[in-house]
């Protein structure tokens, strides 16, 4: 006989744990206890030492669905207890706050067979859950993962669901958001003119959206504005009302014999779609049917029901609407009943809604599947707050993110916490939030930072917050380099130390020699890097507005190319203003970036002129694009130690193709394949100069798809390894984990 | 301009200025026309404000030594409200202007480059001092004041948040700004709240008083188009917030230098 205590580490609490290694027991005869402890579960066992160490082999093999075992550690002792029979034992609080929290999970097989079993108690039921599926992230207030430290609290359970919940042999044993008709939340619907009705929510809400109605319906993470995807006109309105004119929605899909009447769908997009974050997947347009849910796009996002209410909804004749985020232009997802009927009454006919609380809103993850692996664009809703692994343990730190797409990340141990998505920071709604979940991830996991990592913008509102709360908190502030942190990115999501090839292009970063970045070659690791190569800088009349109005980007390259703008090129009265802003340099800022080169050869081949969401030019250049394999020629300059890429060869040969009636497709094309040809070169003089051949691709530019397939495929055949994202956004939102990682390893710019 | 910087300067202070020093650094060669127009409108300036030029220099310097021509002022005069600063604002005041926003700014960059045709703009550089005589009336009701020069509007409510519990909260709508400038800024790609202003006032007082006193502060010219454009409030410390048309509070955030994008 000895007796040996377990201490397991990972997503081990509300997945049902417990019940797994009560049902283990069973069968092995030993006696004890398990309890949930703020670090993980810990079990004491007593039997035979064979028997407890194939106990300890079934546990790491065996273990729930939804659990992720990080580590099981263990102790034999000799003394005995003398334990009679198996308890599960109250959740204790000790010291060290620190487990792993489980994300959302969509509704489970059982619970959805449950759903639509006429005879079951929960027929119908919009809350059903049990413990493999149903809110996690959004409602947990605290840990130990406990009812009464969720919004689910307000709720006490009735005696039927009691009894389910105190058995070890039930489903919902120890399901925390468990409930029923009888005691869980309510749904209900609130028409136009406020009036509440419970009974036959779902009726109405389906029939205002088959009548082409738009209504606001309570998700997990926050409300989303829904409508009948196939009902042009309802979808135009959604367009008007949420001022959002060209910007693709996303859209849900009753299953995926309905997303197979839009897309194309491989088995790693299908697995995708079906898996348990229910993520919204881009897939490849099979028609020009959703035409007014995704214009001038070859991709439309379309993600499978998770909740109970989606499955509803989502009945019989209805099987396909628009799933956007419920929110005023801008400003974070509304998760609030009271927010949403006033921020949305204008947007919204009626509002689906419930009396269980959102407490962390979440947006919908945002996922593409590139060589079979998952490609993020946004990390979210059923990934978040799950930790990204590291190979070491690091300190506690705080990294702050970029801006627009603001995120950031915490670190302890070995695990990099990511944040969901929060926003753009303009706002200080936006930036509320962010600094609301800071505080809530650190309580959470317990993280007191030793640390804090930022962006080297002075303008950033996340740097503002770094340098204000280093400063209140006499931490120090390690600032780093925007695609500095973008390569670390990409290095630790594929767990590289080693130095890289960093190519990374984006829109717009803050360079070490306060100009403006964003077409960079890097070299180096996480405690430095060395600036090898970049692109000629593109003036940008007017800062931020040339971003948005990149017609003036147009103007700029053509202007720089050809010495002055040619007459057919001209659309607009103020290009006299702009050409004497380039020429003295007006609030002209230069940016060596090839988001900037795209937006501005998009306006070029008269495409697109202003841009009504960020990255439109690039994304109708990339849906544009044959499937050519000519190139342009062009140049790469020695200018000190740094080649740089001279684009204006390209511009002229642009203009004249276009002048000769060159279809736009494939001018998009050589133009993309000219930016592969040049990162080949300058890759290979790097190469030749410090024989490293992996080579790392990040920047919100490689969510293009052309460019990152030719690219990854012609360096793979040059002989170079490359990597790509696979666990965080290769867009800003994946900075905050390059900022980690270089400030662990000391390799910020400066230190404040 | 230069003088009325320094009169400004000393009326933001609740002072009333008395004595200038004025020093000339004079290259070779500047036209004798143009130095005899400027001095000109220096007395003319001067003697409106009734303010005596005491002292003085003048240096000339080789050709090519010097970009034309520096005025070099300093002045002192009697301190009248001493209860002015920024750790007097409280919770509810409001704050107002006395007139349209980045004129200036907009003016001397749009005219100096020749920039922009066909709009009209004018640089409002003024002395301040009627105005602020009349907003320092209302004694200790008025909390502080300045003349929002480099970096605008925006930059000035930063200082005095910056540091404090309180929050600065702007209606976009109720800020005035002249069409031609927002025509200008729209095109130049700057906004109107950073740009530059001579000859303007931002004050914060107690909203008791606020509506008597922009009704007096139109009565004089250069304060006709005073408006109240947003209160005091405790809701985001240390930050100035504008509420804007479509929705949703923008930070006004204290920008490091010039405008970069921000925009990845
Ligand atoms: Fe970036
Ligand atoms: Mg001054
Ligand atoms: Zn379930
Ligand atoms: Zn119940």
């Amino acid at each position: 006989m000895k007796r040996m205590l377990i201490e397991v580490n990972g997503i081990v609490q509300g997945v049902g744990f417990r019940p797994f290694i009560h049902k283990l027991v069973k069968d092995s005869g030993l006696n004890g206890w398990v309890k949930n402890s703020t670090t993980g579960v810990t079990i004491e066992v007593e039997g035979n030492y064979d028997v407890l160490i194939n106990f300890v082999q079934d546990i790491k093999t065996k273990y729930p669905k939804l659990a992720v075992i990080e580590k099981v550690s263990y102790e034999i002792f000799d003394d005995i207890k003398g334990y009679k029979g198996f308890d599960i034992i109250k959740s204790t609080h000790s010291q060290e706050k620190f487990t792993l929290i489980s994300p959302d999970v969509c509704i489970c097989e059982d619970c959805l067979r449950e759903l639509f079993d006429e005879k079951d108690r929960r027929y119908r039921f919009p809350f059903i859950n049990c413990t493999n599926c149903g809110p996690r992230f959004s409602i947990i207030k605290d840990i130990p993962y406990d009812r009464d430290k969720t919004t689910m609290a307000k709720f006490p359970m009735c005696s039927s669901c009691e009894e389910e919940y105190k058995d070890i042999e039930d489903r919902r044993y120890h399901a925390q958001p468990d409930c029923c008709f009888e005691c869980g939340p309510e749904l209900f619907f609130i028409d136009e003119s406020g009036k509440k009705t419970t009974n036959n929510a779902i009726e109405i809400a389906r029939n205002y959206i088959k009548e082409g109605k738009i209504i606001a319906v309570k998700g997990l993470g926050g409300f989303h504005l829904v409508c009948d995807a196939e009902n042009s006109e309802a979808v135009y309105k959604l367009r008007v009302r949420k001022k959002r004119d060209e910007k693709p929605f996303a859209i849900m899909c009753k299953d995926i014999s309905a997303v197979e009447k839009w897309c194309m769908v491989n088995k790693d997009e299908k697995d995708l779609l079906e898996s348990f974050r229910r993520p919204i997947v881009l897939l490849n347009k099979k028609n020009n049917l959703l035409e007014h849910v995704s214009m001038d796009n070859k991709y439309v996002g379309i993600m499978l029901p998770y909740t109970p209410v989606h499955y509803l909804l989502l009945e019989k004749d209805i099987d396909t609407v628009v799933m956007t985020s419920g929110n005023v232009s801008d400003l974070p997802i509304i998760k609030d009943n009271e927010a949403a009927v006033s921020e949305l009454k204008d947007i919204a006919d009626g509002f689906l809604m419930n009396n269980r609380d959102i407490h962390v809103r979440c947006d919908d993850s945002l996922m593409r599947i590139y060589n079979g692996k998952e490609y993020p664009l946004r990390r979210s809703r059923g990934y978040v707050p799950f930790p990204i692994k590291l190979n070491c343990n690091i300190q506690e730190i705080l990294a702050c993110g970029a801006e627009q797409k603001a995120s950031f990340a915490l670190s302890k141990d070995e695990y990099v916490f990511p944040s969901q998505h929060i926003g753009d920071l303009k706002n200080i709604e936006t930036l509320e939030h962010y600094e609301n979940q800071i505080r809530h991830f650190e309580k959470l996991f317990g993280i007191v930072p030793k640390k804090i990592a930022c962006d080297l913008h002075p303008d950033y509102m996340s740097t503002n917050y770094a340098i204000d709360r280093g400063k209140n908190s006499n931490i120090s502030v390690a600032m780093i380099q925007h695609h500095h942190a973008h390569m670390v990115s990409c290095m630790a999501d594929n767990n590289l130390e080693q130095k890289v090839i960093g190519i990374v292009w984006d829109g717009t970063g803050y360079g070490i020699d306060d100009t403006i970045w964003g077409g960079e070659f890097l070299v180096g690791d996480a405690k430095e890097f060395k600036r090898h190569g970049s692109i000629m800088p593109i003036a940008l009349p007017g800062g931020d507005k040339a971003v948005k109005e990149i017609y003036r980007v147009g103007y700029s390259l053509l202007y720089d190319s050809l010495g002055n703008i040619p007459e057919k090129f001209i659309l607009t009265n103020d290009v006299k203003t702009i050409e004497t802003m380039i020429d003295k340099k007006l609030n002209t800022p230069r940016a060596s970036s090839i988001g900037r080169l795209f937006d501005g050869v998009a306006s070029i081949l008269d495409i697109k002129h202003k841009a009504s969401y960020e990255g439109q030019g690039a994304v109708m250049l990339e849906s544009l694009a044959t499937n050519d394999d000519e190139i342009y020629n062009f140049s790469i300059n020695k200018d000190n130690v740094i080649s740089v890429l001279d684009w204006r060869e390209i511009i002229r040969n642009i203009v004249e193709d276009k002048e000769n009636g060159v279809q736009n497709g494939k001018i998009a094309s050589k133009f993309m394949n000219t930016l592969v040809e040049a990162a080949v070169k300058i890759s290979k003089e790097i190469k030749m100069e410090t024989s490293i051949t992996d080579i790392v691709l990040s920047g919100g530019v490689f969510q293009n798809m052309y460019l990152l397939d030719r690219l990854t495929k012609r360096f793979t055949a040059e002989g170079f390894n490359v990597f790509v994202h696979k666990r965080v956004s290769t867009n800003d939102e994946g900075i905050s984990l390059g900022q980690i990682v270089i400030a662990a390893n000391g390799g910020e710019v400066k230190c404040v | 301009m230069a003088v009325c910087g320094t009169i400004n300067d000393i009326c933001m202070c609740g002072g009333e200025p008395k004595y200038l020093s004025l020093s000339f650094i004079i290259e070779e060669g500047f036209k004798t026309e143009d130095l005899r127009q400027i001095v000109n409108s220096i007395k003319k300036v001067s003697e409106e404000c009734n303010v005596i030029i005491a002292t003085g220099d003048t240096k000339v310097v080789e050709r090519g030594k010097g970009d034309g021509i520096y005025i070099n002022t300093a002045g002192i005069g009697f301190l009248k409200h001493e209860n002015l600063g920024k750790e007097r604002i409280q919770k509810g005041d409001v704050i107002i202007v006395s007139g349209t926003m980045g004129d200036h700014g907009t003016a001397i960059m749009a005219a100096r480059n020749n920039l922009i045709t066909g709009i009209e703009l004018f640089s409002d550089c003024a002395p301040l001092n009627n105005l602020a005589e009349e907003i320092l009336s209302y004694g200790d009701k008025v909390k502080i004041l300045r003349d929002p020069t480099r970096g605008g509007l925006a930059t000035t409510l930063n200082e005095f948040v910056e540091g404090t519990d309180m929050t600065i909260e702007l209606e976009e709508d109720r800020i005035p700004i002249k069409n031609s400038v927002a025509n200008a800024c729209e095109i130049i790609g700057l906004d109107p709240l950073y740009a530059a202003n001579e000859g303007k006032i931002v004050a914060v007082v107690a909203e008791e008083v606020a509506e008597r006193l922009i009704e007096s502060m139109k009565k004089l010219p250069e304060g006709r188009d005073s408006a109240i454009i947003g209160r005091v409030t405790s809701n985001y410390p240390g930050k100035v917030i504008i509420k804007t048309q479509i929705g949703g509070n923008r930070i006004l955030g204290k920008l490091a230098g010039a405008q970069l994008p921000r925009i990845c």
